[in-house]
C-alpha cells in the first residue's frame, strides 16, 4: 500500500461514543494509512460528546494522500437500537422460528427517526426507512406488531 | 385427460403435485381474505409509554409514545401483506418466481411421499 497514492482512502469503523482510543480497532486501521490515531480520537470524542458514552457510532474516515483526514458520523446500527429496545444482548439464532421480543410500529417510527439523521440517508422518505427497520427486526427475531 | 396420453408418467406426477399445490394456495387465499386486512387494531403501545433505551444523546429523555392519530397514516399500513392475494387461476399466469419455492417444496414432498 503506497502512501503517495492519488486516491482518498475510506476507512469505516464503529467506535463507542466518547471512548475512542484503543490500539486494536483504531490504531492499526488509521496508522497503516499514515494518520495519527490520537488526533482522530480527540476529534471524534469531541464531536460525540453529546452522545451517551459507549453508544456505538459508525464513522467513515476519508484519508487524503496528504495524510489529512475528515470523517462523518452516523447514527448507531439499527440492530443495536432494536436490541436495546427489547432489552437483549444478541439476536435470535433462528430468526423465523425464534422470537426474542416484540416491538410496535410506534417503536419502529422512533428508531426510523433516529436513523433518518444519517447523512447517507438524506432524501429517503421516512416510510422507506421504517420498512428497512421492520426488515432488520424480522431478521433478528423481533416481532413487529401494531 | 385422454388426449394427453403422450405425457410421461413423471410429468403426470408433476401435474398432480402442482394441482395439490394449487388447492393448497386456494385454501390460503380463502384464509387471507377472511383475515380482513383492512382492519387495524389499536396500537399495543399506549400513548405515554416511554421507549426505554432509545435516547442516544445525553440529557435527552427517552422518546414517549404519542396518540395513534398523531402518527402518519402510512405507518399503520406497513404491516399489511405486501404481495397481493392471487386467485388460483391467476397464480399460474405469474412468472415462475412467484410460486417457485412453493412449487419446489411441493415436488419434494411428493417425491418423498412416493419413496416411502
Amino acid at each position: 500500500m503506497s502512501s503517495s497514492g492519488l486516491k482518498n482512502a475510506l476507512v469505516k469503523l464503529v467506535v463507542p461514543a466518547g471512548k475512542a482510543t484503543p490500539t486494536p480497532p483504531i490504531g492499526p486501521a488509521l496508522g497503516a494509512r499514515g494518520v495519527k490515531s490520537i488526533d482522530f480520537c480527540k476529534e471524534f470524542n469531541a464531536s460525540t460528546a453529546s452522545f451517551v458514552p459507549g453508544v456505538p457510532i459508525p464513522c467513515k474516515i476519508t484519508i487524503t494522500p496528504k495524510r489529512t483526514f475528515t470523517f462523518t458520523i452516523h447514527p448507531p446500527p439499527t440492530s443495536w437500537l432494536l436490541l436495546k429496545l427489547v432489552g437483549k444482548d444478541k439476536g435470535a439464532h433462528a430468526p423465523k422460528n425464534e422470537i426474542i421480543g416484540s416491538i410496535s410500529l410506534k417503536h419502529v417510527y422512533e428508531v426510523a427517526n433516529i436513523k433518518s439523521k444519517d447523512p447517507s440517508l438524506q432524501g429517503i422518505p421516512l416510510q422507506s426507512i421504517c420498512k428497512s427497520v421492520i426488515g432488520s427486526a424480522r431478521s433478528m427475531g423481533i416481532k413487529v406488531t401494531y | 385427460m385422454s388426449f394427453h396420453s403422450k405425457i410421461s408418467a413423471q410429468s403426470l406426477r408433476l401435474m398432480r403435485s402442482l394441482r395439490n399445490l394449487r388447492l393448497g394456495i386456494c385454501v390460503q387465499a380463502r384464509l387471507f381474505s377472511r383475515a380482513a386486512p383492512l382492519f387495524r387494531p389499536p396500537s399495543s403501545t399506549v400513548a405515554g409509554t416511554i421507549m426505554k433505551g432509545l435516547s442516544i444523546h445525553k440529557n435527552e429523555p427517552d422518546p414517549v409514545a404519542k396518540e395513534d392519530n398523531e402518527y402518519p397514516d402510512w405507518l399503520w399500513t406497513l404491516l399489511d401483506e405486501t404481495k397481493p392475494v392471487l386467485e388460483p387461476t391467476e397464480i399460474w399466469k405469474q412468472p415462475p418466481s412467484v410460486h417457485r419455492r412453493a412449487r419446489k417444496q411441493s415436488i419434494r414432498m411428493e417425491n418423498l411421499r412416493r419413496k416411502t
